[in-house]
């Protein structure tokens, strides 16, 4: 099975763990503890516009917040996808948003990486719309701009969850075929997994420097 | 209702404790502990409370039939739980129950408080907590308030700035009225961090110090040293509150709270609690992550794994896994296992943690990264569908227990250390190894099973003890009997019908329970939580009985008996109808520290003294199984 690296990126108490939570097992905490350094997990996703392709995704959930941030090259280095999320009733959190898509461009190199800009909490929105504070055509015109795949979601309702990874699968998968088909001829049996450990640095003490 | 209750130490050369001034009652004294273990103190005076509050005590158990049947419950395990309370009905039909007093398996309260809720001061606690900066800028404080703790900083910040400029050792206020302490005051500056204690409970300066520690410690643990350093160095006047986030908040209101209302010998002894386990399970657990670590393939990458540990819920270590020459502070310990025993518990069972972590006696300034997998036994519908043999009934009561405990989890955890912050895919790698030999070898399922049984009093020839601790100094772990043995009985009461135990007790409501409930589950949950803040606080009261304020042993051997008596109260009066006539033991040499708590009614302190001999003996015999003794050493 082709497995992929996903990391969630975002500012802190955004949803990025409700959405995760919402996508593994398909249940809403309505109190849930912040992330704290980063949470590893895996869940496989079978594609639809591809027959018979499951693609398992590892996923990094990080902590959004700021005392954490020195460590987030460590989880989106090598990653295929990121799903960047910021919270439709917090303008300050698309800000924060949009600087995690210039660090992601500026190290990482576009390419390779397949980006998700997510807008999450609608229901709060549409419980009451005046609490929305990010207009959807800004933040989609934003996602045009830089190539971003975008979508408004929803982890305590389940709305669009379950869309933006099978979307994302199938970008990943997509890319990685067309990858493999091009450098099979020259370098066959490379193996199709992506490469996960990664030789150490001296980097030992810091964390947060 | 004033009682007299009187307190003595088996070498009391001081009756000098009849009168004392009744009004002087409702603050606590800690006399004896600042001087000589030979004073005795009248307890009255001692206590803030006049004993009143024996509703928890108010089953019929003052009888030694009780007491023969726990004792004999071990062996009779597989006879059906019906029989025994048919039995004890009709030995209630035929008035076999002796009413007077006699050795009962219970123990008195005599540490309730009857100040709370009639006191109008404003900061009325019997304990608090705050955290300051430097520049007196509040960070923290235990019972909020903030307004109120506003004005305090300043006066803090005084204290604590005379301490400097007189340049003494001094770091404690003891606020006294004659003979009895009312509140202690303790100070640590961790410039630019402040932090300040205070207790009128029978806590001593170290006690408080050590408290203070560890707090500072979380702050640490979170933050580093370093950054703790750089913050304020930019601006002295840096509020720190802005820094910290909700999760740091509630950690800090968890610790505080477990230090100050739970039952936590952890801080009190500076040990870790060990798992019993059988001598092989251990040197199998030992062996699985040793032969992950020596795997040809982890071995050529030198450093990947600093530490590696097994930890079952409560905080109960397990196994360790640790490099030659080697070993991790109990501080450091017990700030991880408090993390993720309180904040990890949602993680699910396929979730892997990679956690950045200061253990500040570590290293202060540096991280660490911890990767933590929770332990999930495969089948968890198992227990509760088994047959309710009584090891069943016995195990889901404890289950619902640690439900009632937010405290404790139910999941066993692994845990390993790296110093280099990418090798999470290596560690994990060593992880997933380790896991499949426990699912394997069936060792969740046995770790799980030592930690909701673990052993009890029954185990030990011990005659009339009701509880103890036992410290190994070597290994600096310490264990105890299983704490749930005397409400077991009303604790099935939930599932059961209500048992003979329970009959007396429905009505019955622990002070400080705003709002009784007689809902069997939740009062059950209320009365294990007084039980166990109970137990907590003998605890402390005997420990500081043999030590001086500073923490330190009156002699490198010590032997103290405390004793609780009713001084010449009619038994009509006293709540239940039972005297108070309670017996502890504290016993500290170079290898060890015992600290035992008898029945009521017990005071033939040579048969106490034989009892504690009979344990130490058990728990040198059974050293293997009772403590970690090297780990698996790589």
């Amino acid at each position: 099975m082709l497995q992929f690296k996903l990391v969630l990126l975002g500012d802190s108490s955004v949803g990025k763990s409700s959405i995760v939570h919402r996508f593994v097992k398909d249940s809403f905490d309505e109190f849930r503890e912040s992330t704290i350094g980063a949470a590893f997990l895996s869940q496989t996703v079978k594609l639809e516009k591809h027959q018979d392709v499951t693609i398992k995704f590892e996923i990094w959930d990080t902590a959004g917040q700021e005392r954490y941030k020195s460590l987030a090259p460590m989880y989106y280095r090598n990653a295929n996808a990121a799903l960047i999320v910021y919270d439709v009733t917090q303008p300050g959190s698309l800000v924060k948003a949009q600087s995690w898509v210039e660090e992601l461009k500026h190290k990482v190199g576009d390419q390779d990486l397949v980006i998700c800009l997510v807008g999450n909490k609608l229901d709060l929105c549409e419980a009451d719309s005046s609490v929305r504070q990010v207009e959807i055509d800004d933040a989609q015109t934003y996602a045009q701009e830089q190539h971003l795949l975008f979508h408004e979601v929803s982890a305590k309702t389940g709305a669009g969850i379950a869309k933006i990874f099978q979307e994302m699968g199938e970008k990943v998968y997509e890319r990685k075929t067309a990858e493999s088909a091009a450098s099979a001829a020259t370098q066959p049996r490379k193996t199709l997994n992506v490469e996960l450990q990664r030789p150490s640095t001296n980097d030992s003490t810091s964390c947060c420097a | 209702m004033m009682q007299t209750l009187r307190e003595g130490y088996i070498d009391n050369q001081h009756p000098r404790d009849k009168a004392t001034p009744s009004g002087a009652s409702r603050f606590n004294p800690f006399t004896m502990g600042a001087t000589q273990p030979t004073t005795s103190v009248n307890l009255a005076s001692s206590f803030s409370a006049p004993p009143q509050p024996f509703f928890e005590d108010s089953r019929p158990s003052d009888s030694s039939v009780y007491l023969d049947l726990a004792s004999e419950r071990q062996s009779m395990r597989t006879s059906h739980r019906d029989l025994e309370h048919e039995l004890l009905q009709s030995m209630r039909s035929l008035d076999l129950m002796p009413k007077s007093h006699a050795v009962s398996n219970e123990i008195p309260s005599i540490f309730e408080s009857v100040v709370a809720g009639g006191s109008m001061a404003p900061l009325p606690q019997e304990k608090q907590f705050f955290i300051l900066s430097s520049a007196g800028k509040p960070v923290y404080s235990m019972h909020g308030q903030d307004e109120l703790v506003m004005g305090l900083m300043g006066i803090v910040h005084t204290v604590i700035s005379y301490f400097k400029v007189h340049n003494t050792k001094m770091h404690s206020i003891v606020n006294s009225c004659g003979n009895h302490v009312k509140q202690k005051f303790v100070f640590l500056d961790k410039t630019p961090i402040i932090l300040m204690a205070m207790s009128s409970r029978e806590e001593s300066v170290n006690d408080l110090l050590q408290q203070l520690d560890f707090l500072y410690s979380y702050l640490i643990c979170t933050l580093s040293r370093r950054q703790l350093t750089r913050l304020f160095s930019k601006r002295d006047n840096f509020d720190l509150r802005h820094f910290l986030t909700n999760t740091d908040f509630q950690n800090l209101n968890h610790i505080c709270d477990s230090i100050s209302n739970g039952f936590n010998p952890d801080f009190l002894l500076g040990a870790l609690r060990c798992l019993t386990l059988r001598k092989s399970t251990r040197q199998t657990l030992h062996s699985i992550m040793l032969a992950q670590v020596q795997h040809p393939d982890v071995a050529a990458q030198r450093n990947t794994i600093l530490y590696g540990l097994i930890v079952a819920p409560g905080g109960q270590l397990c196994s360790v896994l640790r490099p030659r020459g080697h070993t991790l502070h109990t501080t450091d310990l017990h700030l991880l296992f408090s993390l993720i025993f309180n904040q990890f518990q949602g993680l699910q069972d396929d979730q892997e943690l990679w956690l950045p972590i200061c253990f500040p006696k570590f290293n202060s300034s540096g991280f660490l990264h911890c990767y933590i997998r929770l332990l999930a036994h495969e089948n968890p519908q198992k227990k509760s569908k088994k047959t309710p043999s009584p090891e069943a009934l016995e195990a889901s009561v404890d289950a619902q227990h640690e439900g009632a405990h937010k405290l404790v989890s139910s999941k066993p955890a692994l845990v390993l250390i790296s110093a280099q912050k990418e090798s999470f895919f290596a560690l994990k790698k060593i992880g997933q190894g380790i896991v499949s030999e426990l699912h394997n070898k069936n060792l969740l399922e046995q770790i799980e099973a030592a930690s909701t049984l673990g052993f009890t009093m029954a185990d030990i020839p011990a005659k009339f003890v009701h509880h103890f601790i036992y410290k190994s100094k070597k290994h600096v772990q310490y264990i105890m009997p299983r704490l749930d043995d005397l409400d077991l009985y009303n604790m099935s009461a939930s599932d059961d019908a209500r048992s003979t135990f329970s009959a007396n007790d429905e009505n019955a409501s622990v002070e400080n329970d705003p709002d009784p409930i007689n809902n069997g589950t939740s009062d059950a949950k209320v009365r294990q939580k007084a039980y166990l803040y109970k137990l907590m606080r003998y605890y402390t009261h005997i420990r500081n009985n043999a030590m001086d304020e500073s923490g330190s042993a009156f002699n490198r051997s010590t032997l103290t008996f405390v004793q609780w008596s009713n001084d010449g109260m009619r038994l009509n009066d006293l709540p239940q109808g039972e005297e108070v006539d309670t017996l502890c033991l504290a016993w500290l040499t170079p290898n060890f520290e015992l600290f035992l708590i008898c029945n009521n009614g017990v005071s033939d302190r040579n048969t106490i003294l034989k009892s504690a001999k009979n344990i130490v003996d058990w728990c040198r015999k059974n050293e293997d199984r009772l403590f970690v003794k090297n780990g698996a050493v790589f």
